[in-house]
Order: C-alpha cells, then sequence, then structure tokens
C-alpha cells in the first residue's frame, strides 16, 4: 500500500472504525485512541497490506485492540451479571424506539453486539466478519441470529406492555 | 416453495432480513407474512433488530491521521506550479483593479527574515480593522516563542497566539519571497525560526472596498487547488505602494508553509 493509499484508508474507513468502537464501547476518549493505534499500526505495516484488503485489516485490528481494552477495564461481565442487567432494565426508561433499541443493544454480550455491528453498520459478509473476530462463520450467524431474536424479543415486551 | 409457520418463522425471518433469501421467495414469503397478523407482527419487530448507522458519529483528527506522500520532487513540482497558477490568477485580478485613489493606500512591510512567522487572515483582519495607526509585530527570541503584536501608541502587548503550524517529522516547504517569475523553495526539517522578523503596518484602506472583497473571494478558489492539503490555511495582502500594486500571499498548513510576493508590472 502507497501513502497515497493509507490516506485514502484514513478518508474512507476511519469514521466507520470509530463509529464501530465508540457504540461498542461508549467511551469517546477510548474509541479515539484505538483509532488512532490502528492507523498507525497500518502505516507501519502499509506495506504488508494489500489495499484492496485494507478495511478488512483495519477492523480487525481495531476489533481485537477493543477486545483488550474491554479485558483491560474488565468490562465484560460474567452470564450472570449479564442475564441480571438484562432482567433488571427498566422498562420505563425507554423512550422512543430508537432509545429503547440503542439501550437493548447494549445490553447484548460483546461478541454479539460487534458482529451485528459489523454486519449493519459496515455489510460485511459472514466470512469477512469471522476473519476479523477470529469466529467461524457459523459462529458469526449464529451470534448474529441470537442479537436479533434478543432486540426482536426485547422490543416485542415493551410493545405489548405500552 | 417455502411455507413459513409458526414453527419456522424466526429462522426464515432472520434469513429474509439477513438478505440470505433470493428474490423469487422472498415476494412469496412476503406475501405469506402479510396474509398472517401473528407473522405480520413478527415481521415488523424482526425489521427493526437492522441497526442503522448514526451518521453524527464522526472521527474529527482524521487531518492527525493524514500522512505527507513523501514525494518531495512530485510534491515541490506540484507546489511550484500551484503557486504559480494561483499567482497568476491573482495577477489577473489585481491588474483589473483600478489606479489607486489615493496615496493613502498603503502597507509597508519590513521583512527581515526570510522565514516570516505565520498570521492567519482572522488575525491579519483583526489587527488591520483596529483604529490605531500603527503596529508593530515582533519576535525577538531565537526560538519557537510566540510573537507579540505591540500597539506603538498604547504600549499594549497581546500575544500572537496563532502558531502552531512547525511540527516535527513533517516535511514543510518553503516559498522563499520573490516575483512571480522567480520563485525558489526549499525543503527543510522540523523549522527552528532563529531569526527575528517586524512587520509594520500603516493604516490600510481601500476606497474601492467592491475590489477587495473580489481579491477576497478569489482567495476561496485559490484554496481550491489546494483543498488536499490538511489545515491549509490562505492569507493575502494587497498592496499598493507608489502607485504600483502587488500582493502578498501566505499559506500555510500541517505541511505546508509558503510565502511569496507578486509585483504587478
Amino acid at each position: 500500500m502507497t501513502p497515497s493509499q493509507y490516506n485514502i484508508c484514513v478518508k474512507q474507513y476511519a469514521d466507520g472504525v470509530y463509529r464501530f468502537i465508540m457504540k461498542n464501547l461508549r467511551n469517546s476518549d477510548e474509541a479515539q485512541n484505538i483509532v488512532q493505534n490502528t492507523f498507525e499500526k497500518l502505516w507501519v505495516k502499509r506495506e504488508e497490506v494489500n489495499f484492496e484488503k485494507a478495511k478488512s485489516y483495519i477492523f480487525t485490528i481495531a476489533y481485537r485492540n477493543m477486545i483488550d481494552v474491554i479485558r483491560a477495564s474488565k468490562r465484560i461481565s460474567n452470564i450472570e451479571d449479564y442475564h441480571e442487567n438484562v432482567m433488571s432494565a427498566s422498562i420505563t426508561e425507554y423512550s422512543g424506539i430508537k432509545t429503547a433499541i440503542e439501550k437493548i443493544v447494549n445490553k447484548l454480550p460483546e461478541k454479539q453486539k460487534s458482529v451485528l455491528m459489523l454486519r449493519d453498520y459496515e455489510g460485511y459478509d459472514y466470512k469477512a466478519i469471522s476473519e476479523i473476530t477470529g469466529m467461524t462463520e457459523a459462529q458469526v450467524k449464529i451470534n448474529i441470529f441470537r442479537a436479533r431474536q434478543f432486540i426482536k424479543e426485547k422490543i416485542g415486551s415493551i410493545n405489548t406492555l405500552l | 416453495m417455502i411455507e413459513i409457520n409458526k414453527e419456522n418463522f424466526e429462522m426464515i425471518m432472520f434469513d429474509l432480513v439477513e438478505g440470505n433469501i433470493g428474490e423469487p421467495q422472498k415476494s412469496e414469503l412476503l406475501n405469506q407474512i402479510n396474509n398472517d397478523e401473528f407473522l405480520k407482527k413478527e415481521w415488523e419487530l424482526m425489521k427493526l433488530t437492522v441497526l442503522e448507522v448514526d451518521e453524527n458519529l464522526i472521527f474529527d483528527n482524521k487531518d492527525k491521521l493524514i500522512k505527507s506522500t513523501g514525494n518531495i520532487k512530485f510534491f515541490n513540482f506540484y507546489i511550484v506550479s500551484s503557486i504559480a497558477a494561483s499567482l497568476l490568477l491573482l495577477a489577473i485580478i489585481l491588474l483589473k483593479f483600478n489606479k489607486p485613489e489615493t496615496r493613502k493606500i498603503s502597507i509597508k512591510t519590513d521583512v527581515k527574515s526570510k522565514i516570516e512567522h505565520y498570521k492567519n487572515i482572522e488575525k491579519s483582519k483583526e489587527f488591520l480593522s483596529k483604529k490605531t495607526d500603527k503596529f508593530n509585530i515582533s519576535s525577538t527570541t531565537k526560538s519557537r516563542q510566540k510573537p507579540i503584536i505591540k500597539d506603538k501608541n498604547t504600549n499594549e502587548i497581546t500575544n500572537f497566539d496563532s502558531i502552531n503550524i512547525f511540527k516535527p517529522n513533517y516535511d514543510i516547504i518553503i516559498v522563499k519571497k520573490q516575483n512571480i517569475e522567480k520563485i525558489n523553495y526549499s525543503t527543510i526539517y522540523d523549522l527552528e525560526i532563529k531569526e527575528t522578523d517586524f512587520m509594520n503596518i500603516e493604516k490600510y484602506k481601500l476606497k474601492n472596498k467592491s475590489k477587495y472583497d473580489i481579491l477576497i473571494s478569489n482567495t476561496y478558489k485559490i484554496k481550491r487547488v489546494w483543498d488536499d492539503l490538511p489545515n491549509l490555511k490562505i492569507k493575502i495582502i494587497p498592496k499598493v505602494k507608489n502607485y504600483k500594486p502587488s500582493i502578498d500571499i501566505t499559506l500555510k498548513g500541517d505541511i505546508i508553509y509558503a510565502n511569496a510576493t507578486i509585483e504587478i508590472k
């Protein structure tokens, strides 16, 4: 990849990476750091990275970096905590369907949230997501399926109560 | 033909929303869904699970990630030809100016250093708009300390805080002050300002304000020529000295500092 192609990558993908990390971590400073680190790594490795595969490379680096940050800050809740959080999510705090969906998405386990975002925000297919996350294609699909089912059920329950 | 029902609707709707089902089958399934209240409701909920991109979330520091292409030869050629084109455009505009209507139209510039400190266009406007007749802008230190503006009448000193342009590790291009026929340039690294520079500005008047506005509006045309340079700012000062019009142009960005004077003959 040439320096010019690197600059094109910055212009084309920096927003997408930032959005992906920001939506996952909900921390602007950490998201900015990860984007910065990701592109620094891309710059260092630019001669080894094929321009056509740069987007996938960028998201892979950013995703791994994000997982490290999450682990370091112990943000990954265990399953019990996760279910507790979900169950205790108050229906009354939802105002508007978009806000409600956002809050429900934030309750998803990290893996489900990440694959769903890569799928919907970036339009990646299962194979590309599996390359970025290190999951198998089947795992990617099942995680997206579970994420959608979870969101659907939660919205359904809100609708029923309202 | 696939039949969708209460036993298999979750997986089929998932495949539908994921785009895993081709067009003929998709239409048939959607027909079935629309004819069943339960399935219709489930499908409406399923569609809500597709996340919408939040376009308001953008990464603001892209400029900091952009790198110099490092092709000095090409870059110099690009800069020189761009400056030449820009200045030629300005020359044409300036030649259309009426002759100066008063001797009071003057800006005296006394630049002792070949490397001028950067003063952005807003700052220029700010001190040009002040009523005081004379200002003395000076920087008397050897390092990168900010220059100050000293009002000769009141002795009031103001810091010039717009200077933040010289970043280490960037190539900085200097176009030395020359006539248009002879633009020299050089490339330096990690610029240190070691010389002192002064600029005395007398009361600035242009009676024909519309001409000045035209000139300023044309700076945006020049800006378009340089649009891909990060954080580019342009300062243009039209001058009339002894009935000879000329123009000072300063271009400043993360990877460029260009300074030139064109005299209209």
